[in-house]
Order: structure tokens, then sequence, then C-alpha cells
């Protein structure tokens, strides 16, 4: 079992991994033209595919390419619910006043799921 | 046939340099949409769905043979704090970050972002072992 060093957090993993462990980063080797980049893959989001399987969004610091990458078990998980809740802490509208932004530009969906009849 | 009709359909970097600006039907949801109002040029995405087409391969080339819906996966936070949907083809799974829109429906953004926190991916059960390892004082509930 070779271990590697993570580029980007230092931490050593088995190089069997897609990406490291600890900071889920990885390094992009070559893009699309078959041109080797180098940068590193930081994790930028998380989503659920199909058949409730998570995946990793991982985007280039260098080039900006984005790839997905399942999230494995032994990931950090105190790191995964800091990526997945990023976007929460940073709303670009208020959130108190979503109901009515909503109804503003009659578009679909509300909160009534939420609240008991 | 004028001038500009005839750049926009002979130039094929036309809507590289130029943005723009027909009214269309969204091909998800059948949200009439007009280019004004996005607070940008260019509009990506449907306000209402926030489903977006595959026709670019670059940026206004419209190069691309999948022509598939590209649907919102998920939000990401960019450097200067402002959101972007990353979208991805239904049909050939590209992937494609964008910038959010002024007028985009707040309450889908709002959805999109909470799936992942929402879902019980992460388990519930060995979530409580962590936190009871990581010495947590007081009863879960």
């Amino acid at each position: 079992m070779a271990m590697i060093e993570c580029e980007n957090c230092g931490t050593m993993y088995d190089e069997s991994l897609d990406h490291c462990p600890e900071c889920l980063s990885s390094v992009h080797e070559t893009n699309d033209d078959g041109e080797e980049c180098g940068g590193i893959f930081e994790p930028v989001s998380v989503w659920i595919k199909d058949k409730g399987r998570p995946e990793l969004i991982c985007r280039c610091q260098f080039c900006g390419a984005l790839k997905t990458e399942p999230i494995e078990e032994d990931d950090n998980p105190v790191t995964i619910m800091s990526i997945a809740s990023r976007p929460l802490a940073n709303p670009p509208f208020p959130v108190e006043r979503l109901q009515e932004l909503t109804d503003l530009m009659g578009g679909q969906g509300d909160m009534s799921g939420y609240y008991r009849k | 046939m004028n001038r500009e009709n005839k750049r926009r359909k002979y130039d094929k970097n036309y809507y590289k340099k130029n943005p723009c600006t027909d009214s269309f039907t969204c091909r998800n949801c059948g949200w009439p949409i007009v280019s004004a109002g996005a607070g940008s040029n260019h509009r990506n995405h449907c306000p209402n769905c926030l489903c977006s087409l595959h026709v670019d391969n670059e940026p206004g080339d419209r190069a691309s043979d999948c022509g598939g819906i590209m649907e919102p996966i998920g939000v990401w936070v960019r450097g200067d704090g402002e959101w972007a949907i990353i979208h991805r083809c239904r049909r050939c799974g590209k992937l494609s970050s964008n910038r959010i829109a002024a007028d985009d429906n707040p309450m889908k953004l709002m959805a999109l972002a909470m799936k992942p926190v929402v879902s019980d991916f992460l388990d519930r059960g060995r979530l409580k072992e962590m936190l009871s390892s990581m010495q947590s004082q007081g009863d879960l509930i």
C-alpha cells in the first residue's frame, strides 16, 4: 500500500483514493485537451446523485475545470458538512423575506410544507 | 436582410461579442423569458426553474451538438461571496458553473442550497458517535 502526500494539506493517504480524505482535494493532472494542468481541485459543493449517492463537486483552482467525485466512507464528515453549508451561511438575498421575494416575481414554490396546518 | 441580422446568421462568433436579446420559452418548465431583468446582458438560465440549455462549448460559440437540458445540481460560493449555480447536462453530463441572476427564483435557489444539508447521506448515528467522542456536553434530542 503506497502512501502519497496531499498537495493541499500534507496528509499522507493511500494512493488508490481519488482525493485526500481530510481536505477532499486532489490534483488536476491533465485537462480536456490532454495538456498538463497541475492545479488543485478544491471541493466547492455536494450533490446527491440518483439513488442517494452523494458526490463532491470539485473545481480546479488554476483553470476552473469542474468534476464530480463520489464521497468515500472515510472522508472527514466535518469537512463535508462545512462545504455543504457554505452557501447557507452566505445567502445573497434576505432569508426572512424569501416568500415575499418569490411572490413578487410570481415564481413557483412556497414554504407551506414546514408549517403544520 | 439588414446588416445586423446577416451578421447574426453568418458570424459564428456573434454571440461571443454581442448579447442575445431574444425572448424565448423555457424548454423545461415553459416559463416565458425575456432578456431584461437578469442584471446582466447574458441570461444563462430560466429564472423560475434555473435550468439551462447545453448550446455552448465555450461561452457564446453556440457550437455544442448536444442541446440537452442542463439541470441545476448545486450552488457554491465564489471567492467574492457571490453564489454560482452548478449545472449538469442531463444528456451528456457536462458540468458548468454560472453566476446567479438578479431575478432568479429565491425559493428554488434556497431549496438547491439546502438539499445536501437536509439529506442524510452522512450517517446520523455515526455523527452522534463522533459528537460524543468529541466530548460534546448535554443531550441530543
